[in-house]
């Protein structure tokens, strides 16, 4: 076994492990290091984890892709990406320094760049994994454009380990923009969508915007020459309108996405309310006393924490086109946790199909049974 | 051409004569065709050389039509065959002799515009490019943008996840599709994916994206819609070696910019497309690079300068940045007519659409020529450079007896050289009944019987478009590819990359 433990080929005993809890039809609890798992309802099984099947297996930056063991640490991913210029496009969150790759995949979590970059799933080009029969797999591949056999590999991308346990995965990198500047003006909650719509419409380079208190924060990206005319534009519009936008560190982003902003500090429940792209706020008929909330994506996301029935958050997102997630249950009791699914409940029909979909992958419901709905 | 079937046991249990009766009364007179004579236009798709009459053609208006005739035919036995505009290159469309053809081409309105999200719901039949048109004067379009983008529907594009020109930047058709209405082979609707950017449960927009219309039937689609850049502008880089130019496309890469578009041709594909639209080709170059970039005018201008340095210091013998928009067009023109020019040169030709990654470039051009000098049948290279996807076309006279079987073992031996070098048999023109031998190249008989079993998990009787895209595991023999003769190309009004 090689000494370096930053490069561990695992695979024959995870294979052996998930072939014996095949044979004994014995089910299993998938993880990496576990950072995720407030995200998903408590597993029950024999815990298996993929942290030790760690190691970058191919990285080549001129083909914009890396192959990366599951148990590969996304710190130590993202660095060796940033020393040769590169990123993960989509700014995964970690929300603990030993996330591995496998777990963002599995999670399926976009950062802030997600409305304008694309998702988790959008840069999956190719995975291997071990399916419920204890058989390894290979999907996708390491190139752009692969329409060979169905899509299996972003079928597994958000799926919480209850499909496969990803063993390798291949992604589609970016490279990092040579510039990269963040400004932050006063703008009424109920104008922000409003008004980042009309710069990114005058084709400004627009990778990031987020509402909070008052205040909208635009991150713009690209060449030196691109960004500095960008800013420039965009700060005499908003003087024009006497609201001079102030400069800000780009690290505001880094901590939006790991929730380490102050907004964060709360012990209400929190939730994530996805919606179409540049949804305008509305929120405030919705919004008791306590509420907070910050929106994301440019209106495509909100970060809401409220003691809010669940039902009726629900209500209010479906009605608007999207769905809510419980992103931390904090103060929710016991009971309710057992109660309230933590994804959005799908129609009927819909969750058949996704039945079906869990048989096919794992017939015998060993992995990570019941971690997205109890039907799964 | 022989075309091998898999046999997968669809036994009909109710004959044409009273299928015919029950869907008259389901569908208008004039909406249903039965004789030879009418289904001859639906014997083929863009894969001419494959043809099969169905026993019937429907073309149904409505949902409730689609949802009645979908469960007829899941109480019957009966296959079904979705048809968007029919250009699939792969066959996916071809009909199967017990199944219906169910064509979504009077499906074809817009239904709603959302100038506010930046989105457009519309009917499967609507054609691709019609998309763009209609939210142009919001100053947005539809990326997405195959060559066939004139005629192919956006319900084929994402049975096929189809790619374009643009995708290297912008995506395939699976970036840019919000929300898929579906109905299953039993007849159920399902919505798939939201309005949002994503949504709760497994991600099944994914899964349809490039399914072949195996897993259900595409009714409305929501896709996204982008803001049409300020600045666009193209060069053309000359090359005296194939290889440097394949080269010159990693280095643009490794520098850091990621061009809207990054096109290559080589010698003869350059000598054909000037000859037929005098583009301003330099026909002694070995191979040329179109490269586009495109955003604010400032972006532009500093990447255009950077390529410009990268693509000199990579061994470019000339470069020209097109002058205007009119130069532009004309620069597009000539890679866009790549795939006529070659018609004129050759009686038939057969179009490969083999990815590799693309440092394999300079070794995928090097086996090509020796299998072409082994075979003694001339190549001419398109490339999708930026994405590695190549399209060789092989050049051959079926009325040369032998020919036409020499030419489909050399495809297959490109497509295989391809799978040997990290890449795959098919980048965006699908499987369909073309290249069922080759998945046996590139995938293991659990991963094939895997996909078989997602199949189930959607149509459980393996009624929907059967035979296309996943190979049983009994087969593996032999394979055919696009068949184009005397020039006489499927669809002869479309542009061809
Ligand atoms: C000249 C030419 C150039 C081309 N260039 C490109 C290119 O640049 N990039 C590219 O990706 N492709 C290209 N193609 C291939 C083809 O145009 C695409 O695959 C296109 O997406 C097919 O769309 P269609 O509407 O014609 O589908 P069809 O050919 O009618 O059907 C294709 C497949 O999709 C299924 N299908 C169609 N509609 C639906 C639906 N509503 N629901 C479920 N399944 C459905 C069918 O069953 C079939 O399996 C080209 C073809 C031609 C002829």
């Amino acid at each position: 076994m090689s000494l370096n433990t930053n490069n561990q080929d695992q695979t024959e005993q995870l294979l052996s492990r998930v072939q014996m809890a095949y044979r004994e039809r014995k089910p299993l609890a998938i993880q990496g290091n576990g950072s995720k798992l407030f995200l998903i309802h408590s597993l029950s099984g024999q815990p298996v984890s993929s942290a030790f099947h760690r190691g970058i297996i191919n990285y080549m930056p001129s083909e914009l892709t890396v192959t990366v063991r599951s148990g590969t640490l996304l710190s130590e991913l993202k660095k060796v990406l940033a020393e040769k210029g590169q990123m993960l496009p989509f700014e995964p969150p970690a929300f603990a320094d030993n996330a591995t790759i496998g777990g963002t995949i599995a999670a399926g979590l976009s950062g802030s760049s997600r409305p304008f970059s694309g998702s988790v799933r959008d840069f999956v080009l190719g995975c291997k994994v071990i399916n419920g029969r204890g058989e390894l797999m290979q999907f996708g591949g390491e190139v752009m454009k692969n329409v060979a056999g169905y899509d299996l590999s972003r079928l597994l991308t958000g799926s919480y380990g209850s499909l496969g346990l990803i063993l390798e995965v291949s992604l589609k990198l970016l490279p990092l923009a040579p510039k990269v500047k963040s400004l932050s003006f006063t703008v009424q909650s109920n104008n922000f969508t409003h008004k980042v719509r009309e710069l990114y419409m005058a084709g400004h380079p627009i990778t990031a915007a987020c509402y909070l208190d008052d205040r909208s924060y635009i991150r713009i990206a690209g060449s030196a020459e691109g960004v500095n005319s960008s800013f420039q534009a965009m700060s005499e519009n908003l003087e024009q309108q006497s609201n001079p936008p102030e400069e800000i560190n780009n690290s505001f982003w880094t901590s939006l996405d790991e929730q380490q902003l102050s907004f964060f500090d709360h012990s209400q429940p929190l939730w994530r309310i996805s919606l179409p792209p540049w949804t305008a706020d509305n929120f405030e008929q919705y919004m008791s006393r306590g509420d907070r909330q910050l929106i994301d994506w440019g209106g495509a996301q909100r970060w809401f924490y409220s003691n809010q029935n669940a039902d009726e958050i629900r209500h209010y997102a479906k009605l608007q086109g999207g769905h809510a997630q419980l992103f931390r249950a904090n103060t929710l009791s016991h009971d309710e946790l057992i109660r309230i699914p933590k994804q959005q409940p799908l129609t009927v029909q819909m969750m058949k199909i996704q039945q079906q979909i869990k048989a096919a992958m794992d017939p015998h419901k060993l992995f990570n049974q019941g971690c997205i709905y109890s039907e799964l | 051409m022989t075309l091998k079937i898999d046999d997968w046991g669809i036994e009909n249990q109710i004959s044409k004569h009273d299928l015919v009766q029950i869907f008259s009364k389901i569908i208008p007179e004039n909406s249903l065709l039965f004789d030879p004579e009418d289904l001859k236009p639906y014997e083929c798709d863009g894969l001419s050389a494959y043809r099969q009459l169905p026993l019937m053609v429907l073309l149904p208006e409505t949902i409730e039509q689609i949802q009645q005739i979908l469960r007829i035919c899941h109480q019957y036995h009966v296959a079904v065959v979705t048809r968007g505009a029919g250009t699939s290159l792969s066959g996916g469309a071809l009909p199967h002799e017990k199944g219906i053809i169910l064509s979504l081409a009077k499906l074809n309105n817009i239904i709603e515009i959302d100038q506010d999200h930046f989105t457009a719901r519309v009917q499967p039949g609507v054609r691709n490019l019609a998309i763009s048109e209609a939210v142009s004067a919001y100053g947005l379009y539809y990326a997405p943008d195959p060559s066939s983008q004139i005629a192919c529907s956006i319900g084929g594009n994402v049975a096929e996840n189809a790619g374009g020109v643009h995708c290297l930047k912008y995506g395939l058709t699976v970036h840019n599709v919000l929300q898929l209405t579906i109905i299953t082979m039993e007849g159920e609707l399902i919505e798939i994916g939201s309005e949002a950017l994503d949504s709760p449960g497994y991600d099944l927009l994914a899964l349809m994206h490039g399914s072949e219309g195996m897993l259900g039937v595409i009714v409305e689609v929501l896709v996204k819609l982008l803001v049409k850049p300020k600045v666009i502008k193209v060069l053309m880089a000359s090359f005296d070696q194939v290889t440097t130019a394949g080269e010159a496309v990693s280095k643009i890469i490794s520098s850091g910019i990621i061009p809207a578009g990054l096109e290559l041709m080589d010698k003869s594909a350059i000598k054909a497309a000037e000859d037929f639209v005098h583009a301003g080709y330099p026909v002694d170059a070995a191979a040329i690079l179109l490269c586009e970039v495109d955003g604010s005018l400032a972006e532009v201008d500093a990447q255009i300068k950077q390529v410009q340095r990268v693509l000199q210091q990579g061994g470019a013998t000339d470069i020209q940045i097109a002058v205007d928009e009119a130069q532009r067009k004309t620069f597009w023109a000539g890679r866009k007519a790549a795939f006529p020019a070659v018609g004129r040169l050759s009686p038939d030709y057969y179009c490969m659409d083999g990815t590799i990654p693309r440092f394999q470039l300079g070794k995928i051009l090097h086996r090509i020529q020796e299998l072409s000098d082994e075979y003694g049948l001339a190549v001419v290279n398109v490339f999708h450079a930026g994405d590695g996807n190549l399209h060789p076309l092989i050049l051959y006279d079926a009325n040369i007896p032998g020919q036409l079987d020499q030419t489909e073992k050399m495809g297959g031996e490109i497509l295989s050289t391809c799978v040997e070098l990290g890449g795959t048999i098919t980048g965006e023109h699908g499987v369909g009944v073309e290249k069922l031998d080759q998945m046996c190249v590139q995938f293991s008989a659990a991963e094939l019987q895997q996909f078989l079993d997602i199949k189930k998990a959607f149509d459980a009787k393996n009624l929907l478009n059967p035979g296309k895209g996943i190979p049983l595991l009994h087969r593996c023999a032999e394979f055919g590819a696009l068949h184009v003769h005397h020039g006489h190309l499927p669809h002869p009004e479309l542009e061809r990359f």
